[in-house]
């Protein structure tokens, strides 16, 4: 009860430098708590809706003409499939115009919203009026600006598509621009329509065994088509795209865990180095205190209840005000991941943000605290501080320079621990400031820097060309004065083993300048090679 | 004057500093407090008389020797040890008083009280008695130390001395810091603790302080140079000639 009320006196007694220690762990474990509750939320949400919409492990998109009974077969003998389905779907590269105010090109697949489904269940109200209609998922709502009822328009081919938006579709089966394709689902006469036009393919979407490992299916069942010389235009699997949708939010986890542990660090720091200073500047006190009769570990708890108590009270003050935050959050992941959820109260990540932050300052305080041993009551009394100065550094007598300047050197060799100590932590300061400055600049106010060095020169501004007028653009672009270069090229969306990507192709790569090479040996033959950067343009 | 020993120094040796830099206190210095006493530790400035009453209060730790109280050799108790045997057996008096500045003088005195098993409620009462003996009233009992005079404060200090009844009360040049009217006062508080048979080992260079005790000890060379037996204290002009001899004697 004493240790208790004599840490609360000591608590009074800095009511300003508690605050601002008390903000900073309810900063850090507001941060924490947002990281946590998203690391150990968006997972196992992603992975709940995944269940709930059967969605398929592997998906494949062949030519239709290709789609035969044995390559059927072929599919369900291969190992670790335990159910699948196809359905007829149109693929094609479309751009789709005023996605957040730019063209966007992206490959997509389009659905007969109708069309039976077992895998990839859809989660979509249907409309009342849905004969123009399309259904887009969550991606292309929330991210293009998509909302039900307005306009939007694909162009395919030289044939723009405009329909209106019927409603948002929840899907797990692709996403967002990261996965490579996307899905548009619409009604079975305007599905036909479309499909009249652009043709269609086969998609088979593949549920996997429980012990089957998704990414080897995928490629097994690649390898069965290759063998039965069936063209695969597009596989996919459950396991990149959930990588792909939720990298975003993995990065974010990742920066805000680095970001509560640099501002804990720096938290703890702040409370050793006063607990340090009140033990300098109560010496006497707690010499008085020894001399009542308090033991030393009764003196260290209540120099470390304040800041346990602060530390407690803070971060579950931080925790808590993170919950208002989250909702916002998780908005922003959803817009980008094509994926929302609503985070709710977590107790085990609720806990972590609390007690790592807590545990982490009293074990300091501690650390920092357990000099009180050293405290010798008759010394303290005496005023004798412990590590007092033992040497006279530049007498007064004998040292040849100015007194003011000798007075000065004394003190700073007086304590040398200390200015080290200042100088170091400048010095640390210094370098974080100078490379936030830099990044700051080159972020903020002039990014070009840092995305031409990253990779290659970043466009002022990108057309796209209506076809048969990339000759008259070209002309326009080339005829005026303010361009500088430019490079013509077409976006096409490759598939590799594993995953999907959008290429760009062009008939004339001098015009683009690349800053990275990676230089290593071809492990298959042995040949030194570089890639991919600033090659001559003959070489490409 | 009671007979019975409550400290007990056997061959005590203090020193300071290290290497070729020692200066040496007490080399061989034997004394014994008596319970019921009122003893006085007198000697020139630097003697060690505070070093001297630190060391039978345990709070200083001696180069060698033993040193009893009631019994138990605190030379060889660990800090820890000592802290909580000098709860109940040791009441401080300093010259600079140190009160808890973030402390009212009755939290001052109830932290120390709190030590020591007993209710809330006993600790109180003792302390408003304590109070009450020291003629502090109860709005000044409430009040922080930087609001109170420093009479006031050392006699606040006083109760928080003696709030655990301890065995014996030590007090290092407890007037040191006090006008003549506060010295009195305290000295009063002095006289009576000591009249209700409180052990007192106390450090003074004030004769007027000295004339309390019933015994006084001259400390000079590193030894217990001389010591003179007062008898109970009164206003008493033999008593005061017969101090003032001692003191001729020890060359004071």
């Amino acid at each position: 009860m004493v240790i208790a009320c004599s840490g609360f006196h000591n608590l009074k007694k800095a009511k300003g430098q508690y605050t601002s220690f008390g903000i900073i762990i309810a900063i850090t474990a507001c941060i924490m708590n947002i990281a946590l509750v998203l690391a150990m939320q968006t997972g196992a949400a992603y992975d709940r809706r995944f269940q709930e919409l059967n969605t398929a492990d592997v998906n494949v998109i062949i030519p239709e003409a290709q789609h035969t009974a044995s390559v059927r077969d072929s599919i369900a003998a291969t190992d670790g499939v335990e159910d699948m389905e196809h359905r007829r779907v149109s693929l094609a590269s479309a751009t789709v115009r005023d996605f957040a105010g730019a063209d966007f090109d992206m490959t997509t697949v389009f659905y007969n919203i109708d069309d039976p489904r077992t895998l990839n269940t859809l989660a979509v109200e249907r409309a009342d009026n849905e004969q123009d209609g399309v259904y887009v998922p969550e991606y292309m709502s929330e991210m293009g600006g998509f909302a039900p009822g307005s306009p939007i328009t694909y162009a395919i081919d030289g044939t723009e598509h405009t329909y209106t938006v019927a409603n948002t579709v929840g899907e797990m089966q692709y996403g967002n621009y990261g996965t490579g394709l996307i899905g548009a689902y619409l009604p079975p006469d305007a599905f036909e329509d479309f499909a009249a036009r652009h043709g269609t393919v086969m998609e088979y979407s593949i549920r996997a065994s429980d012990d089957a490992d998704t990414q080897q299916l995928q490629s097994d069942i690649a390898a069965a088509l290759a063998d039965q010389g069936v063209t695969v235009l597009n596989t996919s699997n459950r396991v990149s795209a959930k990588q792909t949708r939720t990298m975003v939010c993995t990065l974010l986890v990742a920066i805000f865990l680095a970001l509560a542990f640099i501002v804990l660090a720096v938290s703890v720091f702040l409370s050793n180095f006063r607990i340090r200073n009140t033990i300098a500047n109560d010496m006497t006190q707690m010499g008085v205190l020894k001399a009542l009769g308090y033991t030393s570990s009764m003196i260290i708890r209540s120099c470390v209840i304040p800041y346990a108590l602060v530390g407690a009270v803070s971060a579950m003050v931080g925790a808590g005000l993170s919950y208002a935050a989250l909702p916002a959050l998780a908005h922003v992941l959803a817009v980008q991941s094509g994926f929302s959820f609503t985070p709710t109260f977590d107790p085990v990540a609720t806990a972590i943000a609390v007690l790592a932050p807590t545990g982490a300052i009293v074990i300091f305080a501690y650390v920092a605290a357990r000099s009180i041993r050293r405290v010798e009551p008759i010394n303290a009394i005496r005023g004798i501080r412990p590590n007092t100065a033992t040497v006279n550094h530049f007498p007064l007598e004998t040292t040849n320079m100015p007194v003011k300047t000798t007075l000065l050197a004394k003190r700073i060799a007086s304590s040398a621990g200390t200015n080290i100590l200042l100088g170091a932590v400048a010095v640390v300061v210094t370098l974080l400031m100078s490379f936030a400055g830099v990044l700051l600049y080159n972020v903020v106010i002039k990014p070009a820097n840092l995305m031409d060095t990253l990779s290659e020169e970043t466009p002022s501004v990108i057309f796209t060309a209506a076809p048969g007028k990339l000759g008259e653009l070209s002309e326009t672009l080339d005829a005026d004065g303010r361009t500088r270069t430019v490079l013509h090229y077409a976006s096409v969306p490759v598939s590799y083993d594993g995953g999907n990507l959008t290429a760009f192709v062009s008939e004339d790569f001098s015009q683009v300048h690349n800053d990275i090479v990676y230089e290593g040996r071809n492990p298959a033959t042995g040949a030194r090679s570089r890639w991919a950067a600033r090659l001559p343009s003959n070489t490409r | 004057m009671a007979s019975d020993i409550v400290i007990s120094a056997r061959h005590m040796k203090k020193s300071f500093g290290t290497g070729n830099n020692i200066q040496t206190i007490y080399d061989d210095l034997n004394i014994d407090i008596y319970r019921g006493d009122f003893t006085v530790i007198m000697g020139a400035s630097g003697a060690g008389k505070s070093t001297l009453l630190y060391a039978l209060s345990g709070m200083d730790t001696p180069n060698g020797g033993t040193i009893e109280f009631d019994g138990v050799d605190i030379t060889k108790l660990t800090s820890d040890e000592l802290a909580v045997f000098c709860r109940k057996a040791c009441g401080f008096v300093f010259q600079q008083i140190y009160l808890i500045d973030n402390m009212s003088l009755m939290d001052n005195v109830l932290a120390a009280g709190t030590l020591v098993n007993r209710s809330k409620t006993q600790i109180a009462e003792r302390a408003n008695q304590l109070f009450d003996l020291v003629n502090i009233s109860p709005q000044t009992r409430k009040n922080m130390p930087s609001l109170v005079s420093g009479g006031e404060a050392q006699r606040a200090g006083m109760v928080r001395a003696v709030i655990n009844e301890p065995t014996v009360l030590f007090a290092d040049e407890p007037t040191g810091a006090l006008n003549s009217a506060n010295s009195t006062a305290v000295l009063d508080v002095f006289t009576s603790l000591h009249q209700q048979g409180q052990t007192i080992v106390m450090v003074t260079h004030d004769k007027k302080s000295a004339l309390r005790a019933n015994r006084v000890v001259y400390v000079r060379d590193g030894q217990i140079f001389g010591s003179c037996e007062l008898g109970p204290y009164r206003e008493d002009a033999a008593r005061t000639a017969k101090f003032e001899e001692f003191l001729t004697q020890m060359e004071w």
